[in-house]
């Protein structure tokens, strides 16, 4: 087998220049294993982060195209108490309005009820979370009566939004 | 100690056998593990393959054994120096042989080091390689016959561990008596006579044996040789002086182009080439300068390999962090909606503040899907009819949910409070002093849901 003179070391310079190119890059890479670890756990995490604001966002997408196919206006209180509860009185103490989401107002009506069987309320309740679109009922104080199943005093704060 | 094979490479290995007569030849074939022989005549020679070896030997008389013993504890440093130690043994110049160290132990007392050489004279090899090649032949490898001897005795009988035990191999042949003599499974040496001298084995056997070991096992071997019959033969007489089992080895003819063809392909005690140097065969002188184009091929691939890998991880790890910087991207801009207000690396904390923002103005369609305080109510108010409890007042808003009432017996506030912990609330039951001619029992529950509980 002839060979030239000068095979065996030109193969073995390559072969270090290889190795030694090799060899750093090992290092490179295994010193920066650490660092991308890092970085992917890191951008995993951040990912799924993403993913769950993904999920808030595409609910509030279907919400609103729900309350889209709902009247512009809500359903006055006064004729939702009348269906509900006949001769059922409300008093409305006062009523705010603030901008919601782009298009959308938001109106927030403190009323208050006397002497109201609990049963009825509860018709009530129902009526308001039944209306399209509907009340949100905030918050809420009763005060009993001393005749059985009756509330002396009832004061809600209501919610809803309008186009 | 294992010591590799003289031609690891071959795959069929013919062992030679030439005295002075007819040679005989064996033809080892290596099949995984196990090597099978068959008897073959001198023109199976004639075409060997890449992978076929010929291995002859030099014969007792033409070559030598020696232990010798340097007071250097190193083996390594010692290794060194036995070739002057041989120099001194031999009566003729080192220089005008072949020699190699076979295997080496420290010696008993651990202050040097023992070394088994063997070699041949360069005019003993230079006939002997005359003489194959009168035959036609040209041997790859020259072993050393009495070597060959007790490394197949040890391979077809192994030393089982118990009596201190002395083994001779006899092999016998037309032109020759050869000795190799061996302790357990140690090799002590070998000797070779025209024939058998039975005074002559003795003296032998007494230079190595101050004291008679308790047991000597015989083996009988070569194309001549046969079993002492009953009466007396010069094995016999033997055999009484230094008393064991005389037994014939398994095919006694071949026994040694067996022990050649099998150093030649296996792994094991003690193997050895004395073709070397200026004898050295011309396809294994090939092979040795092929050997460092091969290493530095080798060298050569597994640096490119290297590179390689590396190159692979950092174009791998450089796309997948770009895959997913886009699918960030892309999540952010579909998350805000906006593809051209995020700026760079800023998608998380923009998709974070219109979450923010968009939740905050959901806030009133939230409420009322979510309702809990309306689905509240009529639970609270069913648990407290049922228990017989009188509610006074009952605050009900996001921060404070509050039951102020009485109940004729404490157990029903109690019971009461179980049943809202039943259905999800973290209810908490306070006692409070009941007004002037009261009689039922005043509480407080305050409710949290389980998500609220720090």
């Amino acid at each position: 087998m002839k060979k030239n003179n000068n095979t065996l070391p030109t193969l073995w310079g390559a072969a270090i220049i290889a190795l030694v190119i090799g060899l750093l890059l090992s290092v490179r890479t295994l010193g920066g294993i650490g660092r991308t670890t890092e970085i992917w756990n890191k951008k995993t995490n951040e990912f799924q982060e993403l993913l769950a604001m993904r999920e808030i966002a595409a609910k509030h997408r279907n919400l609103l195209k729900r309350y889209a196919q709902f009247p512009a206006t809500p359903a006055p209180l006064e004729e939702l108490a009348r269906n509900a509860v006949p001769g059922l009185n409300l008093m409305t103490r006062s009523t705010e309005s603030h901008p919601s989401v782009p298009g959308w107002t938001a109106r927030k009506v403190s009323i208050g009820i006397t002497d109201i069987m609990g049963d009825d309320l509860g018709r009530f309740l129902e009526a308001l979370s039944a209306a399209t679109p509907p009340w949100a009922l905030l918050d809420c104080t009763l005060s009993a009566s001393p005749a059985p199943g009756r509330l002396a005093k009832v004061e809600m704060v209501l919610e809803t939004v309008e186009r | 100690m294992t010591t590799p094979a003289t031609a690891p490479w071959a795959k069929v290995a013919f062992g030679i056998d030439l005295g002075e007569s007819n040679p005989v030849i064996i033809k080892a074939t290596r099949t995984g593990r196990s090597l099978t022989f068959e008897n073959v005549e001198a023109d199976a020679l004639t075409a060997l393959s890449s992978q076929s070896v010929m291995a002859g030997s030099l014969l007792q008389k033409e070559s030598f054994t020696r232990w010798l013993t340097a007071p250097i504890a190193s083996a390594k440093k010692a290794e060194k120096v036995f070739s002057s130690l041989l120099d001194v043994q031999l009566p003729f110049s080192v220089e005008d042989c072949e020699h190699a160290l076979l295997q080496t132990h420290p010696t008993a007392d651990r202050t040097g080091t023992c070394g088994l050489i063997t070699g041949a004279r360069t005019v003993d090899i230079g006939k002997r390689l005359t003489i194959f090649s009168a035959l036609g032949l040209n041997p790859h490898l020259l072993d050393q016959e009495g070597i060959a001897l007790w490394t197949q005795s040890q391979e077809e009988s192994p030393f089982v561990k118990g009596v201190p035990t002395a083994r001779v191999i006899i092999y016998q042949s037309m032109d020759r008596v050869t000795l190799s003599i061996g302790q357990d499974a140690a090799f002590l040496g070998a000797h070779t006579m025209r024939q058998l001298d039975v005074e002559q084995i003795h003296r032998i056997l007494k230079s190595y044996f101050q004291v008679s070991p308790p047991l000597t096992q015989w083996f009988v071997t070569g194309p001549d040789a046969s079993l002492p019959e009953a009466g007396e033969s010069p094995l016999e007489t033997l055999s009484k002086r230094w008393p064991g089992p005389m037994k014939l080895t398994r095919d006694p003819r071949t026994f040694l182009a067996r022990a050649l063809a099998t150093r030649a392909l296996t792994p094991g005690a003690i193997r050895c080439n004395l073709r070397t140097g200026c004898f050295l065969h011309p396809l294994l002188a090939q092979r040795q300068a092929r050997r460092p184009y091969q290493w530095a091929s080798a060298s050569l691939i597994a640096g490119l390999l290297l590179c390689a890998v590396n190159v692979i991880w950092i174009t791998y790890v450089a796309h997948s962090m770009a895959a997913i910087q886009k699918s960030f991207r892309s999540l952010a801009i579909e998350i805000t909606g906006s593809p051209l207000g995020i700026p760079d690396k800023q998608e998380l904390l923009s998709a974070r503040r219109a979450i923010e923002a968009q939740t905050k103005g959901m806030e009133p369609f939230l409420a009322a899907t979510d309702a809990p305080i309306a689905q509240s109510l009529p639970v609270i108010l069913k648990v407290a009819k049922e228990e017989g409890l009188s509610i006074e007042t009952l605050t009900l808003s996001r921060k404070n949910r509050v039951m102020h009432g009485f109940a004729p017996k404490w157990t029903q506030a109690e019971a009461a409070c179980r049943r809202l912990n039943d259905q999800g609330w973290v209810a908490t039951l306070e006692r409070k002093d009941s007004p002037l001619g009261e009689d039922r029992i005043a509480f407080v529950i305050g409710l949290g849901r389980t998500h609220e509980k720090k």
